[in-house]
């Protein structure tokens, strides 16, 4: 007898935990939802950020030898990969820019993925001008690591190959 | 209860996880030892291990071009393993944070039409640490000019 009382009291038990738990799964569902679609507006926000400071850093800094604004969006251990397969430091990079005489820069199709606080541009780019007397014109594709630091985001490499 | 501890037991890892130092010199071995997984995954046309350490998401740059992971491992999966031989010359792995930078150069040798070519490159890998581990997000390289 005790025993057919105690059944009663299990299934219910089982029916209040099924129902708990299917509470918290549907409130986990209904969290999840949101938290996604806040989590693809962030990347689509640093995206279009991203994409911004590559236009300030290629194709306004670097024409215009704009070191100060180049300081503040290249991190101190930057790394740069020429063209050439050359190595340069960001001391090294800007010891170069001051050697252009002028120079012209286009890009497109640049890309940027996110992935937390690390994000991967790419694009094409063109440039043209001279330096050191001489002109030049060259192009290929860009591949930029970019560092989110304390909600800033710092440009750690960047490496130009050819696309030919 | 037992979800209760279960889910501040996941709490206390979420927790824990970024504070794990990831500039030690363990990590940096981690890092080498996964640059050497790819080389080797490359000769021996092993695309299922080289799936595990690259990211979906993952750029490759080659040649100039852009592949993706699939494309890559599709690739991979068919390529003629004796035509190229890829030999690392020399890299040197930047830790910050949750993100590892390998720069280095190396060789590769391929065999077109029974003609040997050998050509340097220096490289960039960008490899990063997500919850199923260390995985490679991006990858490119420019060949050095004599």
């Amino acid at each position: 007898m005790g025993v057919k009382e105690s059944l009663p009291l299990a299934d219910n038990q089982g029916k209040a935990c099924m129902k708990t738990l299917m509470v918290l799964a549907v409130s986990t569902c209904l969290a999840w939802v949101p938290a996604q679609a806040q989590s693809s507006t962030e990347e689509r926000d640093t995206q279009s950020k991203l994409i911004a400071l590559e236009q300030v850093v290629r194709v306004q800094a670097l024409p215009s030898k704009d070191v100060k604004t180049l300081e503040m969006f290249l991190a101190d251990e930057f790394v740069l990969v020429t063209l050439e397969g050359r190595m340069e430091s960001k001391a090294e990079t800007f010891a170069n820019i001051q050697e252009l005489n002028s120079l012209h820069y286009v890009m497109n199709e640049v890309q940027v993925r996110v992935h937390g606080s690390t994000a991967i541009a790419t694009g094409l780019f063109r440039m043209s001008g001279v330096q050191r007397g001489k002109p030049f014109v060259r192009q290929g594709r860009f591949l930029d690591t970019w560092l989110n630091h304390d909600g800033r985001w710092l440009l750690i490499s960047s490496l130009s190959t050819p696309t030919g | 209860m037992r979800l209760a501890g279960l889910m501040l037991l996941v709490m206390a890892l979420d927790i824990a996880a970024p504070a794990q130092d990831m500039a030690d010199p363990g990590t940096v071995a981690v890092i080498r030892e996964l640059e050497k997984q790819w080389t080797t995954g490359h000769a021996s046309n092993d695309n299922r291990s080289l799936a595990l350490i690259f990211d979906n998401a993952l750029v490759y740059l080659e040649y100039g071009h852009l592949v993706s992971k699939g494309e890559y491992l599709s690739r991979i999966k068919t390529q003629a393993s004796s035509l190229d031989r890829i030999t690392m010359e020399s890299s040197d792995v930047r830790l910050r944070g949750r993100t590892a930078l390998v720069v280095g150069i190396y060789r590769e040798t391929q065999v077109r039409s029974g003609k040997s070519t050998v050509r340097r490159w220096r490289f960039v890998d960008t490899w990063v640490y997500k919850t199923s581990g260390w995985v490679l997000i991006a990858a490119g390289a420019a060949p050095i000019e004599n």
